[in-house]
């Protein structure tokens, strides 16, 4: 009779040593989409970049991400990121009020007026494709085995 | 992927309720050209890779694909007759083989062009894994 047995030794050992809660946890990960999506937001004058943040029930990064995105480009406006309720952890994204354009992509803004023609921009998305990453990562168990090493 | 771009290119313009909506096959890659008239349909790959989690070369992708229209009606039509074709549906993939399709995030949203004419978004995220 064939038997397969499973070696549970390495997953006992990092169940062992996973002392991480899930506040914690989902902390590390907001933090982590945080950083790939500056990373990978568009860069002209940085006040995208700059404007993203992390808001938790006992940390609020906007203010300072705020002021950043301001003192990269006094011309744009902020909205804050709310903060967690409920299940939720944590919120992270950029503050900037262009930010979802960007992201998702837009028509021409009415105060080019140019020819009156539409012109559409394509989006460059950044936070979609850090979330996307971070989730890759967790999933893959890369995350997890820096977790517990 | 040029594959999966042409993949979502055909099942969109392939889909008739689609097209008579469009009035033809209005989709595009990326943006739509500067003055392509009302409606139309824009798709692009907005995050995704490989998942590097087994030996095969699984992707996961997400794309954004919505429809535009003069009215928040039109607009809505062109997304649900973009997700009747999608949604939980296969795809033909050339090279490779579609696994999972599925709708999972909503999103609209109105512009007003410089015309001062209103252009309305009704879309959504869609996951495409394919191995």
């Amino acid at each position: 009779m064939n038997e397969v047995k499973l070696d549970t030794r390495e997953l006992d050992k990092i169940a062992g040593k996973l002392n991480w809660t899930r506040k914690q946890i989902g902390k590390r990960i907001a933090f982590e989409i945080e950083s790939e999506a500056k990373q990978l937001a568009p860069k002209q004058t940085t006040a995208l970049e700059s404007s993203h943040c992390t808001v938790t029930d006992d940390y609020n990064g906007y203010p300072a991400a705020s002021a950043a995105a301001k003192a990269a480009n006094p011309k744009v406006t902020t909205s804050p990121i709310p903060v967690p309720t409920g299940n939720i952890i944590a919120n992270v994204g950029p503050c900037v009020d262009y930010a979802e354009a960007v992201e998702f992509g837009h028509l021409t803004r009415p105060f080019r007026k140019t020819s009156g023609c539409q012109r559409f921009v394509a989006a460059h998305p950044f936070l979609t494709p850090a979330v996307e990453h971070v989730a890759q990562k967790y999933n893959s168990g890369a995350a997890w085995k820096e977790l517990v090493e | 992927m040029n594959e999966l771009s042409a993949a979502i290119y055909s099942t969109l313009t392939g889909g008739t309720a689609l097209t008579t909506l469009l009035g033809g096959s209005a989709v595009y890659h990326h943006k739509a050209p500067d003055n392509a008239p009302l409606p139309y349909v824009v798709f692009n790959k907005q995050g995704g890779g490989p998942e590097n989690s087994h030996p095969d070369d699984a992707r996961d992708y997400v794309y954004f694909i919505r429809g535009y229209a003069a009215s928040a009606k039109a607009a809505g039509d062109i997304d649900a007759a973009v997700s009747a074709l999608l949604h939980r549906k296969g795809m033909t993939v050339t090279g490779w083989n579609c696994f999972w399709l599925a709708r999972e995030t909503d999103l609209e949203s109105e512009e007003t062009t410089p015309a001062g004419v209103s252009v309305y978004m009704a879309g959504a995220i869609y996951r495409i894994r394919i191995v």
